[in-house]
């Protein structure tokens, strides 16, 4: 499936930069990206937080088979610091073209950062960009358990809608060409969900380029973060702008991450479709996912 | 192959290319005038070195392992044949339907053919070959001969002979003195006047001046205003020079313009049963060639070069929706001119059973169009708002201006180059011919769609439509959209070819022969799609998906075939029996087909997604019953299918190919005879014929045909040594047809056949 990104300039999209190392024994590279944060303490009863905007650098040992992490300074239980790393090894995983590493220690600020996971990936689908370069890191340090996400993704995968065509009775159909954008704002209270190349039902004479629900409301907790909204009225691109999709009602709309990384989520809605003085429903379930160490599908 | 054999070939492709009906002699009652040469058969020899098709085929025609069909002029003229449409009604396996306009030449043989871009057959006219098929359909005064030649002949004439390549020479200087005049006349105001000056100034200068004029109301009437559709009026120019300016050494120029203009296009809607449409239907074409044929003798190897320049400059205009509505208009315009070098070199080695031939070809084309579609008011209404409003009538649209153009510009430059050769050895009565051809073709496209046109979106609260005139103004969009890019393409083939022919020894002037061989059709780009492409753009712009990757919707790569033939010639009763018989099978990959793109696109787009086969066979059969009695037949069946084609929604695996006839007849008897004794070069001439053709189905699905059908033709006329008067008649049965079908916007059209047609022809020598 080709994906063609339009909209707007890229939000938070990652400044890469490589550089070669200049020791001729050894092939170094070096990449920065900026993620958000999830701080999840060890504590149930302390609220899951989040920071904005940290930078994270890799320093690639290709020689070596070693990757080193460091990150600007950030906040974790009020405590501030960076994350840096040692040299940790990573393994190879071509299907998903990932360099992967586990139990890394290293430290952040005075105290021991360990568990540091993760991987880098060149298959993500990240702000306006598909097949970007892209991070996935966690890691445990001064009490709680920290996870890195994007604030602007896009998870491509499977969408299945269920509907019932007049007396032909319950239908379903399921397509993967629509993919759904996620950007949060900088207080990580409320999302913009984009669902592109939607069509709720074969029947359904044209997709709709992008559907655009604004000002969903954010929760955080210790299992990711989850989007929902009710009632919703869906705008549509339109040529310079975006116009009202009021027969397109989303009488509900959740989306959730799945999985520890952050990097899956599962969406459920529903859609009351307006067809003059009558209107169908239509609900819709989807699974998808911004990028994959293992290449697992679900 | 033997010298009296040879000789006695020689002849009788002598007697088949000037047939006469029935063979002059003194002792019959009726004598018929030859053509006035010094030696007719050196005339012939000279005239075949400067043809290139005879050039390379180097042996009479009934000694070539081929499957083919010759027409004389005399014939062509009888039979009213004076353009490649007409060779349709005589040849079997040959149809080409008279639909549209005369840019259209769909050509189908042995099932295979094409309705878009690239011809499956050659066609080369004066030593022309016509690289463009718009310009395939013009008339042609003073026929020497039309032969078809069916079979992939891809090995010596390349691209776009895949199924077949037509040849039409035009009378020579050499072959007539004198003027030669035509008159026609007939109902709907036919007019058509020919007048052409043939002048051997010296043995070996020749030059020929034809001039030609037609015109003619339509047969068809547009129930929208009442007026004629079809009419038409075309005029042309031919200038032929023949020199031989030392012994060896020929050369040959022929010039041609024609000028056309027409209506055309009348489509009558399946469910009213009328043609109906608002807007103008025509086609205006220029159309300039030029061959330069120079052939000497170097040793024991002739050389022979074959120079063209074609230029043709037309302008397509169509109501594209066919409705009385106004829905959108097309005004295609293109200039494209091409040069092209065919270099031969023919020899034989001492050994005179082996002779071999070899060459090199190269072509340059560019052809600039534009091609712009107009939507208006009706169709913005049906085919933009109405759709857009579906979709969210809560902010319905209005479009600011009730008519706008999606405009295209295109620039397609071609080139190709190509070395071929191919060798023939004898061994007693058999003959082993092969062939090979390295054919490289590089294209291109440069192109630019756009418009620029603005809307205005309502707030409806309602959702009611249409718009209530006092809802308010919600935003007022501008649309400039622009696509343009430039692609480009190589293609390189490998074109053999192989042949066995085996004289029967115990059966005069007969063989037998088996043929197989590798045939193409050339890739390109197909401009058509370009209005769907800028459609889809316009859709997305206003939030509906779906958008064509241009590469894929508008690139197509070349279509191959392999053909098997066996077949023979043969002569009975002393040559009062002609008999030709070929059974073929085909198999095509890479079909040039329209599909439906993947995706949420509602056009459709040119691919290679066939794979089909076809099976047949035809039978053509001369019998001299008497000197003054002659019948002839040729039928023809063709069983051609779809072993694999997923058109998008649905795959026709077994379906029949859409729009090839499965059986072509058509048999004709003639009879002379005079009045006088006295006068024996006076006489009467009676010739009936019937032509045949169907089942052909009009798509892929087989859901819908026209059946068999045949129509009855007359002619009668007197002739005399400088002057004939001959009264015709096509379709005397006024037989109802069908010869075309298509769907357009859920609507679906068909062009009836032409019915009863008669005229009276004058013909005069001096």
């Amino acid at each position: 499936m080709k994906i063609n990104l339009i909209l707007g300039a890229a939000i938070s999209s990652a400044a890469l930069l490589t550089s070669c190392g200049l020791d001729s024994t050894t092939d170094e590279r070096t990449y920065s990206d900026t993620l958000s944060q999830l701080i999840i303490p060890d504590d149930v009863t302390k609220d899951v937080t989040f920071n904005n905007k940290v930078t994270y650098s890799f320093k690639q040992d290709l020689t070596a088979n070693t990757m080193t992490l460091t990150t600007s300074n950030f906040s974790i239980n009020g405590v501030g610091g960076s994350l840096t790393s040692g040299a940790m090894p990573t393994t190879y995983n071509m299907s998903t073209a990932s360099y992967i590493f586990k139990d890394g220690k290293g430290t952040f600020g005075t105290s021991e950062a360990t568990g540091i996971n993760g991987y880098m990936t060149g298959n993500t689908t990240v702000g306006t960009s598909q097949g970007s370069l892209g991070f996935v890191v966690s890691f445990h340090a001064n009490g709680a358990t920290v996870k890195s996400f994007y604030p602007d993704v896009v998870f491509l995968g499977s969408t299945t809608t269920h509907y019932v065509m007049g007396e032909a009775g319950d239908r379903e159909a399921t397509t993967k060409d629509a993919f759904y954008r996620v950007t949060f704002d900088e207080k990580m209270e409320k999302a913009v969900v984009i669902i592109y190349n939607i069509k709720f039902a074969p029947e359904m004479p044209k997709a709709l380029e992008a559907v655009i629900l604004k000002n969903l409301d954010v929760t955080l907790g210790r299992d990711g973060y989850t989007i929902t909204g009710t009632d919703i009225i869906p705008e549509v691109k339109e040529g310079t702008g975006t116009t009202p999709y009021e027969n397109y009602p989303f009488r509900s709309f959740s989306l959730k991450t799945i999985n520890d990384e952050l990097t899956k989520v599962a969406c459920d809605f529903t859609v009351s479709v307006k067809m003059g003085p009558t209107s169908m429903d239509f609900t819709g379930e989807f699974k998808g996912d911004y990028a994959s160490a293992t290449g697992d599908v679900e | 192959m033997s010298a009296r054999t040879k000789i006695i070939a020689l002849l009788t492709s002598f007697l088949y290319v000037c047939r006469v009906l029935p063979a002059g002699a003194a002792e019959n009652n009726v004598v018929v005038p030859q053509a006035e040469t010094e030696s007719a058969d050196s005339v012939f020899y000279l005239l075949d070195e400067l043809d290139v098709v005879a050039a390379k085929q180097n042996v009479a025609f009934r000694e070539m392992p081929i499957s083919g069909t010759i027409v004389r002029g005399a014939d062509a003229e009888r039979m009213g044949v004076a353009d490649v449409k007409g060779l349709s009604t005589v040849v079997p396996n040959f149809y080409i339907p008279d639909y549209g306009s005369r840019i259209t030449s769909t050509i189908y043989v042995r099932g295979i053919g094409a309705r878009m871009d690239q011809p499956a057959v050659g066609l080369t006219v004066d030593n022309v070959g016509l690289l463009n098929k718009d310009a395939y359909d013009f008339d042609i005064s003073d026929i020497s001969y039309m032969e078809m030649l069916r079979g992939p002949q891809s090995a010596l004439f390349g691209r776009n002979t895949m199924t077949g390549l037509i040849n039409i020479r035009t009378l020579s200087p050499m072959e007539f003195q004198g003027w030669k005049g035509t008159t026609e006349l007939g109902p709907r105001q036919l007019f058509k006047f020919n007048l052409g000056f043939y002048r051997k100034f010296r043995p070996n200068f020749g030059l020929s001046v034809v001039g030609s004029f037609y015109r003619r109301d339509g047969e068809f009437k547009n129930a929208y205003d009442g007026y004629s559709i079809d009419k038409e009026v075309n005029g042309s120019l031919r200038v032929k020079l023949i020199w031989s300016p030392r012994p060896g050494l020929h050369l040959s120029n022929t010039f041609s313009q024609s000028l056309l203009r027409q209506g055309g296009y009348p489509y009558e809607n399946v469910e009213t049963g009328k043609i109906s449409y608002n807007d103008t239907c025509f086609y205006k074409r220029h159309l300039l060639t030029d061959a330069l044929t120079v052939s000497g003798d170097i040793g024991r190897v002739k050389l022979v070069s074959v120079s063209t320049v074609q230029h043709i400059d037309d302008n397509m205009t169509l109501d594209q929706d066919f409705l009385p509505q106004p829905y959108f208009t097309l005004t295609q315009k293109k200039k494209e001119t091409a040069v092209t070098e065919d270099l031969m070199f023919r020899g034989m080695t001492s050994d005179e059973r082996y002779k071999w031939l070899a060459g090199v070809y190269g072509f340059y084309r560019n052809m600039h169009m534009n091609a712009p579609v107009t939507f208006k008011d009706y169709g913005i209404t049906q085919l933009i708002e109405l759709n857009r409003n579906k979709v969210n009538p809560y902010y319905p649209i209005r479009w600011d201006e009730r008519e706008f153009p999606l405009n295209s510009r295109f620039d397609l430059p071609s080139w190709g180059a190509a070395l071929y050769h191919e060798s023939r050895y004898e061994i007693d009565a058999f003959r082993v011919q092969a062939g090979i051809r390295f054919d490289y073709e590089h294209v291109a496209m440069r192109y630019r769609s756009w418009c620029n046109t603005s809307y205005t979106i309502y707030n409806n609260p309602t959702g009611q439509l249409p718009i209530p005139q006092d809802c308010a103004v919600y935003r007022r969009e501008n649309v400039d959209l622009v696509e343009s890019g430039d692609l480009s393409n190589h293609f390189f083939m490998v074109l053999p070819k192989l042949s066995l022919l085996w004289d029967i020894p115990t059966l005069w002037a007969s063989n037998l022969y088996l043929t197989v061989g590798r045939g193409y059709k050339a890739g390109g780009y197909n401009t058509q799609m370009f209005s769907d492409v800028l459609q889809q753009k316009l859709m997305r712009f206003m939030g509906l998906g779906g958008e064509y990757d241009v590469n894929d919707i508008v690139s197509y790569k070349p279509e191959q075939s392999w053909s098997y033939e066996v077949g023979g010639h043969f002569n009975f009763l002393e040559d009062k029996i002609q008999l030709d018989a070929s059974a073929f099978f085909i198999y095509c990959r890479d079909q040039q087909m329209t599909v439906f793109p993947e995706g949420d696109t509602t056009g459709r787009m040119m691919t290679n997604a066939g794979k089909t086969r076809s099976v047949g066979a035809e039978i053509s059969a001369y019998y001299t019953i008497l000197p003054d009695l002659t019948v002839m037949a040729t039928y023809g069946f063709t069983d051609a299918r779809f072993i694999d084609f997923f058109d998008g929604r649905q795959n026709y695996k077994g379906n029949r190919l859409p729009y090839a006839p499965s059986n072509t007849l058509f048999a004709e008897a003639s009879y002379l005879f005079n009045v006088s004794k006295k006068f024996k070069e006076h006489y009467f001439a009676l010739h009936l014929n019937f032509s045949g053709t169907g089942n052909i189905y009009w798509n892929e699905a087989n859901t819908l045909n026209q059946k068999f059908y045949g129509l009855l033709g007359a002619t009668i006329g007197y002739n005399t040594p400088s002057w004939s008067v001959e009264v015709w008649g096509k379709n005397l049965t006024n037989t109802k047809y069908y010869t075309f079908y298509f769907m357009s916007i859920g609507n679906e059209f068909r062009q009836r056949g032409r019915g009863l047609d008669y005229g009276l022809t004058v013909r005069a020598r001096f």
